[in-house]
């Protein structure tokens, strides 16, 4: 074993960026796992609602707080760029902490509006299945914007307690990429629910 | 078997003791418990199902249960006194395997390998020859595993592992209670979730005692 050719890796660095990371990929496959959870609520709705005479029964939720949860939503997404950015190539700690909390600050409000969004709702999920998709959808996407949210509040405090290592900047970018993700489907969610487009 | 893989190293049975055992747990799941439990459940559900006080031929079925224990109980008889008798003791690979499991000492040592080998094909132990490379330069200090590229399979970078931690078993404990309590109340779920937040942020938090390498690098 030991007359064996040898390949010396002592010089490499302990840390890879994008897909080179494993931690990549296992964010990568849950966002793959979590689109196919929304992609199946959508071909539900759209199940139920080629089933029904009316849809939706007893008319549309209010598009109120649900469109400022929107803006809101797409509002926090240039800072999480700006934070992206600054994680790989600048590394200014100060910037990275200020855009992080500006992202983090318009989320939460964002989560404030989605909770009005939800008692606004004029049906129960008992109500109809039309009240129970409903429901089912914008609680996914609820959990999502809570676990992503919480994300920013653990991802602010790390970067004001610390010590900051080389792999919390991969941390930070994959955070970006969670949060991406989150709004990319707020859209998407505001859209079935809200403007019921028809033709599938 | 699951007090000598409960660590590396262990020599609670030798490499062909746990040969056999291995092969008779595999026999006694598939042949005396997966088929019976399956029988087992239609014997009890059928009748309920069809509304009959018993199945069709009920002292052949209570025939068949008395062969089921005497028969189970005859394979690990017979297994125990033939391999006492007979029969050459296994090595560390008595099969000439191809695959790397095969290339180590039985039991593995904590460490596995001291060098990580390398493969260029499906079937490593066929094929390599002496010129076959192993990899060095891993810390064996921390919890260091090599990365490869996806496409060309060059080595990249060297992942460090967490180190030893109780939060991924207060996680653990967290979601067991959870899935217990949402039997008796929905309350249970979103308690349940931030008691496994509360662990997972544990684990993810950095420790003050790191060795301060990486803090050169800071921003």
């Amino acid at each position: 074993m030991t007359r064996r050719p040898r390949i010396d890796v002592s010089a490499l660095p302990s840390m890879a960026f994008g897909p080179k990371a494993t931690l990549w990929w296992g964010v990568a496959a849950m966002l793959a796992i979590e689109t196919t959870m929304f992609a199946l609520l959508f071909a539900t709705y759209y199940y139920l609602r080629g089933n029904e005479a009316v849809w939706p029964p007893g008319g549309r939720p209010p598009i109120g707080p649900a469109t400022v949860c929107l803006a809101l939503l797409l509002l926090s997404v240039p800072p999480m760029i700006l934070v992206h950015l600054e994680s790989g190539k600048k590394r200014s700690l100060r910037r990275m902490r200020f855009w992080l909390i500006v992202s983090m600050a318009i989320g939460l409000l964002a989560l404030i509006a989605r909770a009005a969004e939800f008692g606004e709702l004029p049906f129960r999920w008992d109500h109809h299945a039309y009240g129970s998709i409903v429901w089912v959808t914008l609680g996914m996407h609820a959990i999502h914007l809570i676990a992503s949210g919480g994300e920013n509040i653990l991802f602010v405090a790390l970067l004001f307690k610390g010590p900051v290592e080389e792999r919390h900047l991969l941390d930070l970018r994959l955070n970006a990429m969670y949060w991406y993700f989150v709004v990319a489907w707020a859209v998407a969610v505001y859209a079935l629910i809200y403007l019921d487009p028809g033709a599938l | 078997m699951r007090l000598q893989l409960a660590r590396p190293g262990n020599h609670v049975l030798d490499p062909d003791l746990y040969n056999q055992v291995f092969t008779v747990h595999g026999s006694t799941m598939m042949f005396l418990f997966g088929v019976p439990v399956m029988e087992a459940v239609a014997i009890y559900m059928v009748p309920l199902m069809i509304g009959t006080r018993n199945t069709a031929f009920p002292r052949l079925n209570a025939y068949s249960y008395w062969v089921y224990p005497t028969g189970g109980l005859l394979l690990y008889l017979i297994n125990a006194v033939t391999s006492r008798r007979h029969g050459a003791l296994a090595g560390d690979d008595p099969w000439g395997g191809d695959g790397l499991e095969w290339a180590t000492s039985s039991p593995p040592p904590d460490y596995n390998f001291q060098h990580l080998p390398t493969v260029r094909g499906r079937s490593p132990l066929w094929e390599q020859g002496d010129d076959q490379p192993v990899v060095v330069g891993l810390r064996s200090d921390r919890r260091e595993i090599l990365v490869t590229r996806l496409i060309d399979a060059e080595p990249d970078h060297r992942d460090v592992l967490p180190d030893k931690a109780w939060t991924p078993l207060a996680t653990a404990i967290a979601t067991g209670v959870t899935f217990i309590g949402v039997i008796f109340t929905p309350w249970a779920l979103p308690a349940g979730m931030i008691l496994a937040t509360i662990a997972l942020v544990g684990w993810f938090w950095p420790k003050r005692d790191r060795p301060r390498e990486w803090l050169e690098e800071q921003p």
